[in-house]
């Protein structure tokens, strides 16, 4: 599977409810971020925890967001920031 | 031996891609084994009691073994020790 997403890429995270294992933290859903790299392609967690072991690969990117948009009270430097890794199907293009 | 080494061991084993019939499960399940717990539960075990938990669910719920068999075998060998333990004393 192709990678959708090319590093330095503006991405927001997708903001769902799940029920399940999911690898995505709620902290971050819904927040904007950027691919900064890609980080190979695994299978899907989720499928994985409900023991189906055959599913496609999927991309992965590490994504960086800064912590003043992750945290609105974020009273640290500007110029921190946080990365989480975060499967292609969590992340949509951000229209910014 | 530290309990907490025998699960570990438990999980290295059972997560095992190179066994014959596969992996008896992957750490995605172990992940949401100990995700379904009762939030007392997972509040209030032990990091590897948590892990403990979740294999004996999985392993119940693919059928490899059920909580009666544990249960059991648990028992004999509690019984064991016992034994061992009065002949040693006496």
């Amino acid at each position: 599977m192709t990678p959708r997403f090319a590093p330095g890429t503006r991405v927001r995270v997708a903001e769902r409810g799940v029920s399940g294992h999911v690898r995505t933290p709620r902290y971050v859903r819904g927040k904007r971020g950027v691919v900064e790299r890609i980080c190979g392609a695994f299978r899907n967690p989720e499928e994985l925890a409900r023991g189906r072991r055959d599913g496609d690969v999927i991309p992965l990117y590490r994504v960086r967001f800064a912590q003043r948009d992750v945290w609105p009270d974020y009273d640290g430097s500007p110029g921190d920031t946080l990365d989480v890794e975060i499967y292609e199907h969590w992340l949509e293009g951000a229209t910014e | 031996m530290p309990w907490e080494l025998r699960v570990d061991a438990l999980m290295w084993i059972l997560s095992d891609g190179t066994r014959p019939g596969g992996p008896r499960m992957t750490v995605d399940e172990l992940r949401r084994g100990i995700e379904e717990l009762t939030p007392e539960q997972y509040r209030d075990l032990a990091y590897f009691s948590k892990w403990l938990r979740s294999m004996i669910a999985l392993m119940s719920e693919r059928g490899i073994v059920s909580r009666d068999e544990l249960e059991q075998r648990a028992a004999e060998i509690a019984e064991a020790e016992a034994r061992e333990h009065g002949s040693r004393s006496a």
